[in-house]
């Protein structure tokens, strides 16, 4: 609901930048990308509907390695914005909330978000020949 | 109404979890699958119900998320109200664009 006496966020630049308000802000930015990326559902049903010619042509466009490094670069803020997203449901359960388990926490979803990332990129080479 | 958006976004961050490792198991095996094979599953009654489900809680998801920014970062009034509204109905062409999609495909199977 919008409502004009709402207490807004200040501006981003008047916090240091430290852990956690960088996991904060990333995890809406990745949240923001993966709106737009989440049209790729439509489309390729959009094109799955004209055949298996055109939805061939569809994959095909996957083979360009710009779409190769992008296909990455999805997986890893699709990765880091489920894990960040299981931490921020566990704090809203009041798991974790303390300063040092925060940054535990933290650092657990870039790690993870990044050895989830590798560990994808190999099994999709392996399965697909994709990456 | 706030508590309401904030309880829904938190059953839609929930459920998206089991839908997110369907779809990449999905895809790692669609190598193996023909396109008949894929239409098959796609337009089986399970397939089109997880698809519509899966969409219907993804798009409700981006909405609220996106809602919920430009609420904290767009402060004058009136522009809050009109990207609130341009995001919601992107999102809900988005989730009626993805049916239609797969009555599509069903019918043509």
């Amino acid at each position: 609901m919008i409502n004009s006496k709402r207490p807004l966020s200040p501006h981003l630049q008047v916090y240091k930048p430290q852990l956690t308000s960088i996991l904060s802000i990333s995890h809406r930015i990745a949240g923001i990308l993966l709106s737009g990326v989440s049209i790729i559902l439509p489309i390729g049903l959009y094109f799955f509907s004209f055949g298996e010619n055109v939805f061939n042509d569809f994959l095909s466009f996957f083979n360009h390695y710009l779409f190769k490094i992008l296909l990455i670069f999805i997986i890893f803020i699709l990765s880091y914005h489920l894990l960040n997203g299981i931490r921020h449901l566990l704090w809203d359960l009041g798991i974790g909330l303390e300063m040092r388990e925060s940054y535990i926490s933290g650092y657990l979803v870039i790690f993870l978000s990044i050895a989830i990332t590798i560990i994808l990129i190999f099994t999709f080479q392996l399965q697909m020949g994709v990456l | 109404m706030a508590i309401k958006s904030w309880i829904v976004q938190r059953i839609t961050a929930v459920l998206i979890i089991p839908i997110v490792i369907y779809f990449f198991s999905y895809l790692m095996n669609m190598s193996t699958l023909s396109y008949t094979e894929i239409r098959n599953d796609i337009t089986s009654t399970p397939g089109m119900f997880v698809i519509i489900i899966s969409s219907l809680t993804i798009y409700l998801h981006s909405a609220l998320g996106l809602e919920v920014i430009i609420e904290d970062y767009i402060h004058p009034t009136g522009i809050q109200k009109i990207l609130v509204h341009i995001s919601n109905i992107f999102h809900l062409i988005l989730m009626l664009f993805t049916t239609s999609m797969l009555i599509i495909i069903s019918s043509t199977a």
